[in-house]
């Protein structure tokens, strides 16, 4: 009998020679091979190093496999069913469990076990089966499949890591754009306001962008901007309208603004992709505010009193970069104190997808008129930001940018 | 998007539901190669049964425009729903393309 299997296993190896080696890219693969008869662990070594897999290591049973694996981290693991101290369901149970070992392939070497056992052992968590007597063909075949997979799992896995933390480091610089803290202490001591806003890119980076910028004791400029599309490429538009507006050293008026502004952006956008925009001077000091809007979602406005509701301003605009000359236009009106100025990207309306959207227009005008605590800021866009999410941000499927703004009586923490 | 498209000899109609958005990009530029491969003098976009569009979608209706300008063919939107309507004119949109009632 002996003699038999010698036989055997010198016909396979002969085969090895003459055939193409198809593991030669994973010479460097770590095989942890589990299995109690030394007869079979031998000749399965001997297979692997005939194709050039020199890194194995031995493992009596599941426990000792389990041990090894935890420590070397194996690419792939070959293991017999029956074992003492922990068989070969366990073992594969076990490292499912394990978040650091859960994606090895587990290939289980089968011998005379009824069909219901082979069938379990995939409940278990095995990749793979392979008869025993092993025949060294099948082995090598399999073992590809599973160490090219796994291959690819784990470039994929390294790819998702560094595309996540690129992201990171973007979405740093990005919000690095919107008014920091610095900026809105000085604002909200500067002026009789009380403000709140709230910035969240769908996919780590957006399109959307807002600012605030001081023009003098009386009078600031605020805009919210959204670029078409949203990810990496409406997030790359943010940063040149930064630099465009970087460069501006004085604001005559919105309309002038974004007249330039779509100058700048016709001459870079490829077709199909623009900005909408809204932006105001408010002027406190003469209770008013002048506006334009490129293409924006309407503005809402409260400019008579607490007892006032919210009423949408005309949005209609040209967007930016669509074309040569915009003919963007100002429109003033009165602001006197306790009127409120509520901004918004396009998600707030659009979440879920029309015509199942929670707010259209008038329907979140309906909302803020209703609002429980109608002079605080932040409650209204926490409350319509709730609203749309019902407490999930996966919920919005786009760029979300939500400004709120109240002229006060008098400025915050002042006497005056 | 879901997307049917029928030819007589002058014209490419292509009938785009449910929703255009970001991630229609790919089909929707092989819909506008399709469009100019056939020779046709005019496109009909039927959006009647189009539910929503994005600023993405809104992008390709100008890219769309520009590439019949640019090949020789005539785009038409048509049947615009209440809502898809309202952002089209809302952009001026209405201005630059050509708009038709269902």
């Amino acid at each position: 009998m002996n003699r038999a299997i010698a036989a055997y296993n010198d016909l396979q190896e002969q085969q090895s020679k003459t055939v193409e080696n198809r593991l030669l890219e994973f010479s460097n693969s770590k095989i942890l091979i589990a299995e109690d008869s030394p007869t079979v662990r031998f000749q399965v070594a001997r297979y692997l190093t005939l194709y050039g897999l020199m890194q194995i290591k031995f493992a009596k049973n599941g426990q000792e496999a389990l041990d090894i694996a935890i420590a070397w981290q194996p690419d792939l693991i070959l293991t017999d069913l029956h074992m003492p101290i922990m068989d070969g369901f366990e073992l594969c149970s076990q490292i499912r469990a394990n978040s650091n070992l859960k994606d090895i392939p587990i290939l289980v070497l089968t011998g005379a076990e009824k069909q219901e056992e082979r069938a379990a052992v995939f409940d278990a968590g095995a990749t793979d089966l392979i008869r025993k007597p092993v025949y060294h063909l099948e082995l090598v075949g399999r073992l590809q499949v599973h160490l090219e997979r796994g291959q690819l799992i784990k470039r994929l896995t390294e790819y998702k890591e560094r595309v996540a933390l690129e992201l990171d480091l973007g979405k740093t610089m990005q919000v690095g754009m919107l008014p920091d803290q610095v900026l809105i202490d000085k604002v909200l001591e500067t002026y009789p306001i009380d403000m709140a806003s709230h910035y969240q890119p769908s996919i780590g980076l957006g399109g959307d962008l807002w600012g605030i910028k001081p023009l003098d004791s009386d009078r600031l400029f605020v805009y919210v901007l959204d670029f078409s599309g949203h990810g990496v490429g409406a997030a790359i538009n943010t940063f040149r309208f930064q630099t465009f507006y970087k460069g501006i050293h004085k604001i005559v008026g919105p309309a002038e603004l974004m007249e330039k502004l779509n100058f700048f952006l016709k001459g870079i956008l490829p077709i199909g992709q623009f900005a909408t925009m809204f932006c105001a001077i408010l002027d406190f000091e003469k209770e008013e505010m002048t506006f334009s809007s490129a293409g924006a979602p309407p503005a809402l406005v409260k400019t008579d009193g607490t007892s006032g509701r919210f009423l949408s301003l005309d949005g209609t605009g040209f967007p930016l970069g669509l074309r040569s000359s915009g003919g963007y236009e100002n429109s003033t009106l009165k602001f006197p104190k306790r009127s409120s100025l509520f901004l918004y990207s396009d998600a707030l309306v659009e979440t879920p997808d029309p015509p199942n959207s929670i707010f259209d227009y008038a329907g979140l005008a309906d909302f803020l008129n209703g609002s429980d605590d109608p002079h605080s800021c932040v409650s209204r866009v926490v409350g319509v930001l709730n609203k749309i999410t019902e407490g999930n941000d996966d919920a919005l499927s786009d760029d979300v940018t939500v400004f709120c703004l109240t002229h006060l009586d008098k400025r915050i923490g002042s006497d005056q | 998007m879901k997307l049917t498209t029928t030819q007589d000899r002058t014209t490419f109609h292509a009938r785009i539901a449910d929703r255009l958005a970001f991630s229609d990009h790919k089909p929707f530029r092989e819909l506008l190669f399709a469009v100019t491969d056939s020779g046709a003098k005019t496109c009909v976009f039927d959006l009647s049964q189009l539910n929503s569009i994005d600023s993405s979608g809104l992008g390709m209706f100008m890219v769309a425009h520009e590439e019949g300008v640019s090949n020789g063919w005539e785009l038409v939107l048509k049947g615009a729903n209440e809502h898809v309507n309202a952002l089209l004119k809302l952009g001026k949109f209405d201005e630059i393309l050509t708009l038709q009632e269902a």
